[in-house]
């Protein structure tokens, strides 16, 4: 199958929009890991 | 009046005057001691002074400014307002404005994030900046160009070995 | 038996060397344009005088060497440990005519501190510094970043086996393309994008937090730089603190972790297979990895009581593990801040995270997440081979882009990379308690130099030891080639004297 141009377009920017939600993952974990031992903590 | 009476008089207003005068030495905290001291110092009404660096940060009725001592730079939340009359921002070009600020010192202030920062209650300019005149070192561009022509002429005649 | 290298040995390598120099002098030519649309008249001749300088030695390598052969794997690693040398000594010369720095090693160590993107700075007022020169240290790190040899074969060397020799050298052995020449051009696509688009965004909240717009642009693409090079290099001396700006340290965040994921890995999510996003065992050991070093961190910094708010807490926390994870070490704390508020358990947390890192071939140094995963899957191996039938056959495998086998030649290098980190942390660390420092701040700098971090708990000075000063310079430039090079550069060195002719 050829790629077209388009669709290697599409999937850079389908897979760049799926790396900043693997980070935003990472973030919201992190900062939850934190609060949950505050919580513990306090 | 007596003389004992006149002496004692004379001892006692001496004694006030130093008194008041050491009362109102006003100590500027360095830096370095707000870090190392911050434990000690987290919460009290202290002086500050240093040079204001690179630019204030807008932020609508307060401001950032950072002010560099030499040893580091602090920030400081203050009322934009009381920027007006700031002149200079220290940067390459400049000298900046030696800024004194009296205001609470945290170690972690909780309305910013955690960040060591002094909330501003007065602003004083002590010194104001001024433009840097920096001389040219000639001796050098006469040395990088000479240099220059000579790379030059090098990969002239020798462009087939590069 | 190793045999004395020819002098069309040393040939090959002075010649390429001279290439790498020439690129290096001609990348200089961008800070020279910056001081000229600047009005920085020194900074422009400094530049100017540097080009020249640099151009010179290695048109000189190249003249003089001059020869027509490929790079057998002895020239390609001697050439890849040499020219990050060569290139710390060419590099420093503009830094030091700049007048910021207390010597040429105080340079050389902020040359070397840029192409490892370590980020420990020696930098003497640096609020007062030029654009020129402070937009050069920045560059340092991108090319650092991207691998000198990449920015060389980017120019002007043919993508020959050789090349990719040299590539492997500078610890990139992931073949993302057939070519090596469109690898190097694979891996600037992906950094110029994330550089239009990082550079934006933090554009767009430095103008928002009150930074005038030029100076919000310029200092948006030297923060990108240090960011996406995991290198910590800021244009200001209190790093990231200066900006006072959460959106900063969101997106500086973002900008970490992208760069400290494998290039390799960004080219097959970039082309369609977006599962390895979750299935690859660098993702899921990095993650976990985070995990355990942000509760240790964590723990260590509530027990001294030091923040009022979970949110303050939680971010200050954060950000630090994060910078210190991916090896970047920009950092909204003062440096002694780590010793005075944070104390041993949390620097501890930290000083682990630094040593584990980011993902191989990427921009983060240490001793890498792909590691541990080998290692860990190669413990399991071992204890589950002893808990199954004698007869039955267990193969390990692992998932990274493909699913392969685990074999011991890949745990053999793996634990072998792994112990020489752990050497050179304690190498650091006792250089760094011989100069009166104690365990627990000896051992985060060291790390922190040797891992190319940068997070520094107050060691890092112009003031400090000379003697340690060359010793993180020689941590920094070891842990960024990953000891390959760097030993074979060695033994090269070694067999000269005492090989068979």
């Amino acid at each position: 199958m050829i790629k077209t141009p388009f669709r290697t377009i599409w999937n850079a920017v389908l897979g760049i929009s799926l790396e900043l939600v693997l980070v935003y993952i990472f973030i919201f974990a992190g900062l939850a890991i934190c609060f949950i031992w505050w919580t513990v903590f306090k | 009046m007596s003389k004992r009476t006149a002496t004692l008089t004379a001892y006692s207003l001496v004694l006030l005057i130093l008194f008041f005068a050491t009362n109102c030495y006003a100590v500027v905290w360095s830096s370095n001691e707000l870090i190392e001291k911050s434990k000690e110092l987290n919460g009290r009404k202290l002086n500050y002074r240093g040079e204001l660096v690179t630019t204030s940060l807008n932020r609508g009725e307060y401001s950032w400014i950072n002010l560099n001592d030499g040893f580091n730079a602090i920030g400081v939340w203050c009322k934009s307002s009381s920027l007006r009359d700031v002149k200079f921002a220290g940067d390459y070009k400049n000298k900046g404005d030696m800024i004194e600020v009296n205001g609470v010192f945290n170690r972690a202030c909780s309305a910013h994030n955690g960040e060591l920062d002094i909330h501003a209650d007065t602003i004083k300019i002590v010194r104001y900046g001024h433009p840097v005149n920096r001389t040219i070192d000639t001796k050098r561009i006469e040395s990088a160009i000479i240099l220059f022509v000579v790379v030059f002429f090098a990969v002239i005649v020798f462009r087939k070995r590069l | 038996m190793i045999l004395r290298p020819h002098l069309d040995d040393y040939k090959i390598i002075g010649f390429y060397l001279g290439k790498i120099t020439i690129s290096i002098g001609i990348a200089m030519m961008i800070p020279f344009i910056i001081a000229l649309a600047y009005s920085e008249w020194q900074g422009a001749a400094d530049f100017l005088l540097s080009i020249s300088f640099t151009l010179l030695v290695g048109t000189l390598f190249s003249i003089i060497c001059y020869t027509r052969k490929d790079l057998a794997t002895m020239h390609a690693m001697s050439v890849a440990a040499l020219s990050w040398i060569v290139a710390m000594f060419v590099s420093a010369l503009p830094l030091y005519l700049s007048g910021h720095y207390g010597s040429y090693l105080d340079a050389s160590f902020e040359a070397m501190s840029g192409y490892a993107t370590t980020g420990l700075s020696l930098a003497i007022d640096l609020d007062h510094m030029a654009s020129s020169y402070n937009f050069w240290r920045h560059l340092i790190m991108f090319m650092g970043g991207q691998g000198i040899v990449v920015i060389a074969l980017t120019f002007l060397v043919r993508g020959t086996a050789g090349a990719f020799r040299m590539y492997v050298g500078e610890a990139r052995d992931e073949k993302i393309m057939p070519n090596v020449v469109e690898t190097a051009r694979f891996i600037w696509l992906v950094s110029m994008v994330y550089l239009v688009l990082g550079s934006g965004a933090l554009s767009i909240a430095g103008i928002w937090g009150g930074l005038p717009p030029l100076k919000a642009i310029f200092d948006s693409v030297c923060i990108f730089m240090a960011a996406w090079d995991t290198g910590g290099f800021a244009p200001q001396s209190q790093s990231i603190l200066f900006y006072h700006n959460f959106l900063f340290e969101i997106i500086t965040i973002s900008l970490m972790l992208l760069g400290s994921i494998n290039f390799a890995l960004h080219y097959v999510v970039w082309t369609g297979n977006r599962r390895e996003l979750y299935r690859n065992i660098e993702i899921v050991t990095l993650f976990i990895s985070i995990i355990v070093t942000l509760s240790i961190t964590a723990w260590g910094v509530l027990e001294k009581n030091v923040y009022a708010g979970s949110l303050p807490f939680s971010s200050k926390t954060f950000y630090h593990l994060i910078s210190g994870h991916t090896g970047t070490g920009f950092s909204t704390i003062y440096p002694r801040q780590f010793i005075n508020e944070w104390g041993a358990l949390a620097m501890f947390g930290v000083t682990l995270a630094m040593a584990i890192g980011g993902s191989v071939c990427s921009t983060t140094g240490a001793i890498k997440v792909f590691r541990i995963g080998i290692i860990y899957k190669a413990l399991r191996q071992e204890i589950k081979k002893m808990l199954i039938p004698e007869t039955a056959i267990f193969v390990q495998k692992i998932h990274h882009i493909k699913d392969i086998v685990l074999e011991d030649k890949y745990v053999r290098i793996s634990a072998i990379i792994l112990i020489s980190y752990v050497n050179l942390y304690i190498f650091g660390t006792v250089a760094g308690m011989l100069c009166g420092y104690s365990l627990s701040e000896a051992l985060f700098e060291s790390v922190s130099a040797a891992a190319n971090v940068g997070l520094s708990c107050g060691i890092t000075s112009p003031t400090m030891p000379s003697a340690l000063k060359i010793v993180y310079i020689l941590q920094m430039w070891a842990g960024r080639l990953e000891f390959i090079a760097v030993m074979v550069l060695f033994g090269m060195v070694i067999a000269t004297f005492r090989g068979k002719r």
